[in-house]
């Protein structure tokens, strides 16, 4: 996402924001109740009986950890990140940072039917990121039959195959799952309602799910501005998929109401602008069309966008493959792309060697620099200020650029699971970035790059 | 004499399957409406794909310990994975929040006793059982 920018001012900038405040509050406010009914219920309820022994599951803790470090190697001054919410330089000691990160879980079952969860996920994210985020999902859960699930709270985006399990790194092959494919997505949690139907279609398991909520994100800004907050409301998809003997198919779509704030870079550069406006009607159309592309993509409001995926798995011993595509459009640079990766493992015993291959392709093209700006200009301002502009055009011209992702890469590993509960799993990344691509790296510019990524993780469940 | 060679050969090749072969018992409660189950039942119900048996009971799945034989050679022939496969495969499950895998027994004695108390129960031995309180539903044979 637009790394460049910077975020406040969201009542002035955001026309939803005090909507989506209120709809948030309600969404927490009924799962709360909803806890809070629980939890009266089970106080007076008797101890279960002999007959429903297990039934009643005492509240069960789990969790999941990956300690890691990489080697990069960039022919730009970037820095690689895993994630757009991590910081602009996130790795910290021995580049430690960027991979390692631990999860808790508490689940408790009252009865068949219902159940509370929570977990929470420690990691590097960016500086002003607020506390409550660590919350990935608290959620009260009802089964009204067994095919037929409800949840309630904090529960997942689940657009994507990985959507909901990113962070859960002993639960898939490589080190991190594509970079070109999730890096982009910062949303980790959406707080809402979700409904999933499974049915069985001969040797099949159908599995369909509808969710509707409101996601929030912090993303990184330059040093001295406030971080970006990314709100994606009215979040709404559908969910599809099949399961049967190792194979997944899964389609999903998915539209939301997407806006960032403003930063206070994103707002001298909006204001610097505004003689275009007020002379709009004295100026060549097309001056006025590039003055007003910049300024909504400095801090685009509300746009609505939209997510389609596709995603296939096959595993079956030996072999584990994974590929998925997603095109996203809307009126936001960088998120508008298409996406995709391929993967294909080999078990052999303990030992899985594995390849990946990705791409991001930008669906949106590069601004070019304002050209006759000063031409246009300089009869109604004077040639410094007409200069001036042209400036303040170019610099936020490129700077929108540097938000852009285009890039591919390869990927070579190997996962040793060396106990059933811990793996070890060494990864080579070839990045190649194509110039106006670097939207996915921390401190991206306009420029191409080529980067080799060495990574070593231990990934573990408890 | 090639006769008593003959059947001193023929005893060793049946020992030895006898030892090879180490059959898995799928076992319910006695009072359970449930008879037999199909080896795809068994596998939907422990990984997850479905909480209830076929007439809509609620089943209640119960393990036995990871590091075991039994536990080993029960996932191997139910559904070929190793124990750091569904290691794998339950992460994403639960750390979704889309369902919990079995609960853990300590041993096969305990399994014994918690499947004949409890009417929902569902598990598995690896020997045949004696006890009145449960009934065996399936019988997995595992590979040689």
């Amino acid at each position: 996402m637009s790394k460049k920018r910077g975020g406040r001012n969201l009542s002035n900038a955001d026309p939803f924001a005090a909507q989506a405040a209120t709809q948030h509050r309600g969404l927490v406010g009924i799962g709360l109740i909803s806890l809070l009914g629980i939890a009266a219920s089970l106080w007076g309820s008797p101890a279960p009986a002999a007959e429903n022994e297990g039934a009643v599951r005492a509240v069960q803790f789990n969790g999941f950890g990956t300690v890691g470090s990489l080697a990069s190697e960039i022919t730009q001054p970037w820095h690689f990140r895993r994630d757009s919410d991590q910081p602009n330089d996130a790795g910290g000691y021995a580049n430690m940072l960027i991979d390692s990160r631990i999860g808790l879980q508490a689940n408790y079952m009252p009865s068949p039917q219902w159940e509370l969860l929570g977990q929470v996920v420690a990691k590097q994210r960016e500086q002003d990121t607020p506390v409550s985020d660590m919350l990935q999902w608290a959620f009260v859960s009802y089964e009204p039959a067994a095919d037929l699930k409800i949840r309630l709270g904090r529960t997942s985006p689940d657009v994507f195959l990985l959507a909901d399990y990113r962070d859960v790194g002993f639960a898939y092959p490589w080190v991190r799952p594509s970079v070109e494919f999730y890096g982009w997505f910062p949303m980790h949690s959406i707080d809402g309602i979700d409904l999933t139907k499974i049915w069985a279609g001969g040797a099949a398991t159908w599995r369909a799910k509808a969710l509707y909520g409101y996601a929030g994100s912090t993303l990184p800004s330059p040093p001295g501005d406030d971080p970006i907050k990314l709100r994606a409301q009215d979040f709404t998809g559908v969910t599809v998929s099949r399961e049967s003997n190792g194979f997944t198919a899964k389609l999903s779509y998915a539209i939301s109401r997407v806006s960032v704030s403003r930063s206070a870079q994103a707002n001298q550069a909006i204001q610097a602008l505004s003689p275009i406006e007020m002379l709009a009607p004295q100026l060549p159309a097309q001056v006025v069309a590039e003055e007003r592309q910049l300024v909504q993509q400095e801090a685009p409001t509300g746009a609505w966008s939209r997510y389609f995926g596709l995603a296939l798995a096959y595993d079956h011993n030996p072999w584990t493959a994974q590929a998925e595509a997603s095109y996203v459009s809307g009126d936001i640079f960088p998120e508008h792309a298409i996406r995709s990766y391929a993967s294909l493992g080999y078990r052999i015993r303990s030992f899985t060697p594995f390849v990946m291959a990705s791409r991001v392709w930008p669906r949106s093209r590069p601004l070019s620099a304002p050209t006759d700006w000063a031409a246009a200009l300089t009869p109604l301002i004077g040639a410094p200020d007409a200069q001036a502009l042209q400036q303040v055009g170019t610099l936020s011209a490129i700077d929108i650029n540097a938000t852009l992702q285009n890039q591919r890469s390869v990927a070579l590993g190997l996962r040793w699971d060396f106990s059933a509960r811990t793996a070890l799993k060494l990864q080579w990344d070839y990045y190649h970035v194509y110039a106006n691509g670097a939207g996915l790296w921390g401190d991206g510019t306009t420029a191409a790059a080529y980067a080799n990524i060495f990574s070593a993780t231990i990934d573990f469940v408890f | 004499m090639p006769s008593l060679t003959n059947t001193l050969i023929a005893g060793l090749l049946t020992l030895g399957s006898a030892c090879a072969r180490a059959d898995i018992y799928v076992i319910v409660n006695k009072s359970s409406p449930v008879h037999s189950l199909k080896q795809q039942e068994v596998q939907d119900l422990y990984m997850g794909h479905t909480h209830s048996f076929s007439n809509g009971d609620y089943a209640l799945c119960f393990d036995l310990p990871r590091d075991g034989v039994a536990y080993a050679a029960f996932y191997r022939t139910l559904t070929g994975m190793s124990a750091a496969q569904l290691g794998s495969y339950w992460a994403r499950l639960m750390f979704t929040g889309q369902t919990l895998p079995p609960q853990h027994l300590p041993s096969e004695d305990e399994m014994l006793a918690v499947v004949g108390r409890n009417p929902s129960a569902i598990g598995y031995l690896s020997r045949q059982p004696t006890d009145q309180n449960v009934r065996v539903v399936l019988v997995l044979k595992t590979p040689d």
